[in-house]
């Protein structure tokens, strides 16, 4: 049952994040034709790059959006008459809303990235514009250990989200209050979240300076990071892998906060679920 | 042959709200029942809870003859039971085809045959999604969903509810057409005067309790008037 959940948890999400991520890439190679016919491609490159970091920003509150949505109306909204008659345990609903989430959201940040890669490439830097700690200019990916401490962190993400939906659901009911306040609440977690994630890797320090917003900057360059590991400057809990960097430390946080999330989230659907 | 299903006691409550207290009737196999009421009367509520959809109950709901702790409301049950609920419960960007597929892979006991024949004779074409057909159109796809399932108990809510004179006719129709003698419908509705020709058994509710039940020929008899005319004496007040 697995498998047929997953197949049609995937396709429910796909209607969205398919032609998202579609577009961005159509925007990056946009910007990367346009940037050869333009008389200095490197400043264009720049331009749209800065443009677009703010388009990303909107595309990830969408896409944060949408999961939310993904399991808030299939378990709480009208279809959630035909989801949860289903022969299918709750436990084997939400790992496949899980995955899927996880799956996509690592389509939006491959997609988000190679845009902006397409963007740089015209650029005076190969980079995506990122300078290290020393000044220098960032050069090449390496994304093994990118990937698994940003998988750890969607994960956590996504359990947290689906936790505080069905905690509004539960103790609220009305489905359209319980909808704002689990926006906010959940806005909220996950913001704190993030923060708290990247105090204890030593990150934090580093946005405080930053002059810009945090929402705006916060989230692109928790991206940008994610997949340079080499910029970040905390040394407790970091694990050299190869040439890159893991941070031990937001990992286990971050798994363990998840895995929580995930099991009282399925603890209050089996006890406490209302559909009224 | 054992009770379909059968209910004990049944409380459910939101909050300091009573939605249903002291609920208690059975289902035999070949029968249709009728809970009827007004709205807000619990009959939403007690489905709900035979479909697993709400927990935190008191009371005992005992599906296919099999004990609570066997099989309770919920997953396992479910496999026996064939749901229609009062809201459009199918994804509106289906097309009507994508709606047999997603009922033919999670329900073995789905009949393709019989429902792509069911929306034949319906005239509705598979092809068309199901926003872009009318409110009835949308209740007829539903019911044939439900109704293509060799299920032991149907249990639809509020079926008539929202759709034409003639339209109800045919609906009404379609479940005498298609569920076997060996299954069992339970049924809700506030519109008695077009159900009452096909229940075997009716059970009032007013304010999440039984105020009246028994056989439907029993209760004409007795009161001399129809389940309909019954209904409007029983509940002029509430």
């Amino acid at each position: 049952m697995l498998r047929k959940q997953l197949k049609y948890d995937f396709i429910f999400a796909a209607r969205f994040f398919l032609g998202m991520g579609a577009a961005g890439i159509g925007l990056g190679l946009l910007v990367f034709i346009m940037g050869g016919l333009s008389q200095s491609p490197a400043n264009f490159s720049l331009g749209a790059m800065q443009l677009m970091s703010t388009a990303w920003t909107v595309a990830l509150a969408m896409s944060v959006a949408q999961i939310y949505q993904l399991y808030s109306r299939q378990f709480f909204g009208e279809v959630g008459h035909l989801m949860l008659t289903l022969p299918v345990g709750r436990g084997v609903q939400l790992l496949s809303k899980y995955l899927v989430a996880l799956f996509w959201s690592f389509y939006i940040f491959a997609t988000m990235f190679l845009s902006l890669r397409l963007m740089a490439a015209r650029s005076e830097s190969s980079s995506v514009g990122i300078t290290g700690p020393g000044g220098e200019v960032l050069t090449g990916i390496n994304l093994a250990g990118p990937l698994m401490q940003f998988a750890a962190l969607a994960f956590s993400a996504v359990a947290i989200l689906f936790l505080i939906v069905t905690l509004a659901n539960c103790t609220l009911g009305g489905w359209r209050v319980h909808t704002i306040i689990a926006w906010l609440v959940g806005g909220l977690y996950f913001a704190a979240f993030v923060w708290a994630i990247a105090a204890i890797s030593g990150r934090a320090r580093e946005w405080v300076t930053v002059d810009t917003s945090f929402v705006h900057d916060g989230v692109v360059h928790m991206g940008m990071r994610t997949f340079l590991a080499p910029t970040i400057g905390a040394d407790i809990g970091r694990v050299p892998l190869g040439d890159m960097y893991v941070d031990v430390y937001l990992i286990a946080a971050a798994l363990a906060f998840g895995l929580a999330a995930a099991g009282a989230t399925h603890w209050l659907l089996r006890k406490k679920i209302t559909l009224a | 042959m054992d009770n379909i299903l059968e209910i004990t006691d049944l409380g459910k409550r939101y909050g300091r709200m009573v939605a249903v207290e002291g609920v208690r009737f059975s289902l035999a196999p070949g029968k249709i029942l009728g809970l009827l009421g007004p709205n807000g009367s619990g009959k939403t509520t007690i489905m709900k809870v035979i479909m697993g959809l709400l927990t935190d109950y008191t009371g005992e709901v005992r599906i296919a003859g099999a004990p609570p702790e066997v099989h309770p409301p919920g997953v396992a049950a479910n496999r026996y039971i064939s749901y229609l609920p009062d809201a459009g419960h199918i994804p509106t960007w289906f097309t009507t085809e994508q709606a047999i597929r997603f009922f033919a892979d999670f329900y073995t006991d789905f009949d393709e045959a019989k429902a792509g024949e069911m929306l034949d004779a319906m005239k509705i074409p598979r092809h068309k999604r199901v926003k872009a057909l009318s409110r009835g159109m949308q209740e007829k796809v539903q019911l044939a969903m439900v109704m293509a399932r060799r299920a032991k108990l149907y249990i639809l809510d509020e079926p008539i509810g929202a759709v034409d004179p003639a339209s109800r006719d045919f609906i009404l129709n379609t479940l005498l057409a298609h569920y076997a003698e060996d299954s069992a419908i339970l049924l809700s509705s506030h519109i008695i005067a077009d159900i009452e020709s096909v229940l075997d058994e009716a059970v009032f509710l007013r304010e999440g309790k039984i105020c009246m039940m028994g056989e439907a020929d029993a209760l004409r008899q007795e009161r001399g008037m129809s389940l309909d005319q019954i209904f409007r004496e029983v509940f002029r007040n509430a």
